[in-house]
């Protein structure tokens, strides 16, 4: 049987892989691609005739053949086998045989997740339209009738059903009761927790009538999921979360599997991991069979772009919606590399051993200091033009041709890099060029799009281009991660010294034409001359493109800005912490307290009152007459909270966790909350957050100090004072630069 | 990423409280006037970077003698114009 469908999710099943596809017709079609996953063995042929040897008799690996290819970091082929296995099940266990006796370093395409690896050999990604062959319930072929770069693709209705906790409380004490909202096209509803037999029913019923492709929760991962299926096995019911009826069998050890119902988190537990500096938690994870699940406040892509944003990544990456869901663009940034490099026969090796080459002391301080990043004067300032280098850090590797592979090559003498003395190969293009290229393109096209376009639409392509955006930024930053896959440090730092290269020949080409650099940030400038205008400011961005071969937008004309000082040295700034509003009315804030995560709710939105009075200036003039007005708006919100009369859900304040509760020395607020919710027998992990409220500050007992959410309700007391102070100090980052301080 | 290297800003830090003795035995008025100085430095961070000098002493005093003549400039055009005016004799 022919016929057209877009392509949905893959993953492992005895036999092959398991693929679903939503058909022209509507209907949901299961289909397994007996489909052979293949590694590869290196080594002399001697050795390579012994191995085959060896494993010749072994039942899961179907077919042995001798080829000599090029592995990814050399420039010439060499021999080696090629094992062809009989089912991606066999996959897991045979290669960690195979690495335990011939070392990992001699495997190749040997740990590329299994649904990437079959999307790159049949050339498909996520919501492809194809032309489907079957044979009852088997895949014959397929046929990819998409490509990812399509500007305007065309993608399947999908049918969605949204699950959250009513209360929007990531964590729940035990044997709390979890009350469910339920939305989707058909209706939505609150299903109560302390029912939990008629929840079931109703949820597997809706399930069922509905069935939906996507199922979007809050905190699915670490909270519903697991909880519905722990109450489903408890209670007997048959909740149908998965399409698949049958499901594969759990595999892998350690995670606890849930109840009766055979289900468990895939990857085992959730973890705490470090990055950018930051303890961050990955809760597990909980993928469907046959549908997705998107826990939209755990995933990145979700939360930064949307759907859209998500199935953009997913589609250009190759990657499984609900893998890309739980992962960074750096795993997307990965997979085009890696599809890239499959395609074309190169050989990938199991674990990166490019150690840095050496560099002396001196050569370490030029390499290693990332973009230039000045201090403003602080103060006010009108008339300000914002000048942004576009997608800079991916801009620099697409025209100097900056990759891991290509920067100090053997091949050929190369062009220098600026400061470092590195240089970069002119004779072949290099891999990053060759991903970013097209990405950058795409990302142009979609957002001249943009313009022409409104509402909805306007803002489904601001999406998918602020997920390209994420993918560049972070193609920059796996150069410099010793875990990418294709991360070379020298690579990363060409990237920042012809970074700073480019920020440095734009400042000297607007001092040269008269403009007075204010600022500058790694990409951005901030710039004045008196009487210049937006016109101006585009002659000058279209010079300083010229002449750095790196694009340049204007980002704006501030009517007025003030660069904030900081805190602690008020003749100082900070480089990010600003606010100023644009000629079309548009306020851009950086680094001040609205925009912080650890703020309550109500001092954010009485900043962003605040703000919104001051916009309406048009002037430095204007700014100052305007202040009694913002003034007045804090004078009311600080008599409001003295006279205990604000809302306790509006000064719950969230702030993540770096330790585990019992490591901390000192009893911050958040520790303090996280151990009233340890002594009521809920651990929050390092990377998580906790919700409270301050009661008083100064308590002598510490336990009085804060009271954590859930405990907290609409007629908790809070320490005035305290919430007073925030107010204040939110107040005065505005209002203390306009010369109109709060009494 | 491991950082390898100080980051500028930590290195002007760790130069401005090593002179802590020397401030604490100044006389108030010429307390100010250091911190004064150690603040001009900080706000020339980027270009201590990018001219990667191997002693942060050196931008230090590179930086304060920068905000220093701008200052003389300044006040020098300033009691120009003032005397252009015979406001100032």
């Amino acid at each position: 049987m022919r016929f057209e469908a877009w392509f949905f999710d893959v993953y492992p099943t005895p036999g092959g892989m398991a693929t679903w596809w939503i058909g022209r017709d509507g209907g949901r079609v299961r289909l397994v691609d007996p489909w052979r996953p293949a590694l590869y063995v290196a080594g002399a042929p001697p050795e390579l005739e012994a191995i085959r040897g060896r494993l010749a008799g072994d039942r899961r690996i179907a077919r042995i053949v001798s080829e000599r290819r090029r592995e990814f970091w050399s420039p010439a082929p060499a021999p080696v086998l090629r094992l062809e296995v009989v089912s991606p099940r066999a996959w897991d266990p045979l290669v960690r045989e195979l690495g335990r006796a011939l070392g990992p370093a001699r495997l190749f395409n040997a740990d590329l997740p299994l649904g990437q690896r079959y999307c790159y050999e049949r050339a498909l990604f996520p919501l492809a339209r194809c032309r489907v062959e079957a044979d009852g319930p088997l895949l014959r072929a397929v046929e990819s009738l998409d490509s990812p770069w399509a500007l305007r693709p065309s993608l399947p209705p999908l049918r969605v059903l949204e699950l959250a906790p009513t209360d929007g409380v990531p964590y729940r004490l035990p044997g709390a009761a979890l009350d469910l909202l339920v939305r989707s096209a058909a209706g939505e509803e609150r299903l109560d927790g302390r029912e939990p037999l008629g929840l079931l029913r109703r949820l597997a019923r809706r399930l069922e009538a509905e069935d939906p492709d996507l199922v979007l929760t809050d905190w699915g991962d670490q909270l519903l999921i697991p909880a519905l299926v722990a109450l489903a096995g408890a209670h007997g019911v048959e909740l149908p979360l998965d399409r698949e009826a049958a499901l594969p069998r759990p595999r892998g050890a350690g995670a606890a599997v849930v109840a009766k119902s055979g289900r468990q988190a895939v990857g085992g537990a959730g973890r705490s991991y470090l990055s950018y500096g930051r303890v961050l938690y990955r809760g597990p994870a909980w993928p469907l069979y046959g549908r997705w699940h998107v826990d939209r406040r755990a995933s990145f892509f979700y939360g930064e772009t949307g759907l859209e944003g998500l199935l953009e990544a997913a589609r250009l990456a190759r990657v499984p919606v609900q893998r890309m869901a739980r992962t960074t663009p750096g795993t997307a940034i990965t997979s085009m590399q890696l599809d890239l490099v499959v395609g074309e026969g190169v050989l990938v090796p199991w674990k990166k051993r490019e150690p840095e080459a050496f560099k002396s002391g001196l050569a370490l301080l030029t390499a290693d200091k990332g973009g230039l990043v000045y201090r403003p004067r602080p103060g006010l300032y009108a008339r300000v033009g914002e000048l942004d280098f576009a997608s800079m850090y991916p801009a620099i590797m697409v025209h100097h041709n900056v990759s891991p592979e290509t920067v100090n090559c053997a091949c050929c003498g190369g062009v220098l890099v600026p400061e470092d003395g590195y240089r970069v190969c002119w004779q072949r293009d290099g891999l990053m060029r060759r991903v970013l290229g097209p990405l950058v393109e795409l990302r142009r096209q979609l957002k001249h799009a943009m313009r022409a376009s409104a509402g909805s639409e306007r803002e489904a392509l601001d999406r998918r281009q602020t997920a390209l955006k994420w993918i560049g930024v972070v193609s920059f930053g796996y150069l410099g991660y010793h875990n990418a896959r294709f991360g070379r440090i020298e690579a990363h730092e060409a990237i920042t010294a012809f970074g700073r290269e480019a920020l440095l020949r734009a400042k000297e080409l607007a001092e040269a034409s008269g403009f007075r650099m204010l600022h500058g940030l790694t990409d951005c400038l901030w710039l004045e001359r008196r009487g210049a205008g937006e016109a101006d400011y585009r002659a000058l961005a279209a010079a300083i493109g010229k002449a750095t071969g790196i694009p340049v937008g204007v980002e704006g004309v501030y009517r007025w800005i003030v660069f904030c000082s900081a805190r602690i040295l008020p003749k100082t700034t900070v480089p990010n912490r600003f606010f100023g509003v644009f000629e079309d009315g548009r306020i851009k804030a950086r680094g001040i307290e609205f925009r912080r995560d650890d703020t309550p709710p109500l001092v954010c939105a009485m900043q962003e009152r605040m703000l919104t009075v001051l916009a309406a200036a048009e002037d430095l003039a204007g700014l100052r007459a305007l202040a009694p007005r913002a003034r007045r708006i804090a004078e009311a919100e600080v008599r409001r909270i003295l006279a205990g009369q604000a809302p306790p859900p509006g000064l719950v304040i969230t702030r993540r966790l770096s330790m585990a509760p019992e490591e901390y020395v000192k009893d911050d607020f958040q520790v303090l909350a996280a151990r009233q919710l340890l002594a009521r027998g809920l651990r929050l992990e390092p990377g998580q957050s906790v919700q409270y409220l301050v009661i008083d500050a100064r308590a002598r007992r510490r336990e009085a100090r804060v009271l954590a959410v859930p405990l907290v309700e609409d007629r908790s007391p809070y320490d005035r004072a305290f919430y007073a102070a925030l107010c204040r100090q939110a107040a005065a980052t505005l209002l203390d630069p306009l010369g109109d301080p709060l009494a | 990423m491991g950082r390898t290297v100080l980051p500028i800003t930590q290195a002007i830090h760790e130069e401005v409280a090593s002179w802590a003795k020397f401030r604490r035995a100044l006389r108030k008025e010429d307390q100010e006037a250091l911190d004064d100085c150690f603040q001009a430095a900080l706000m020339h961070a980027a270009e201590g970077a990018y001219a990667t000098r191997t002693d942060p002493y050196e931008v230090v005093v590179m930086a304060i003698l920068v905000e220093q003549q701008k200052a003389i400039r300044a006040l020098a055009s300033r009691v120009a114009q003032l005397s252009e005016e015979g406001g100032c004799t």
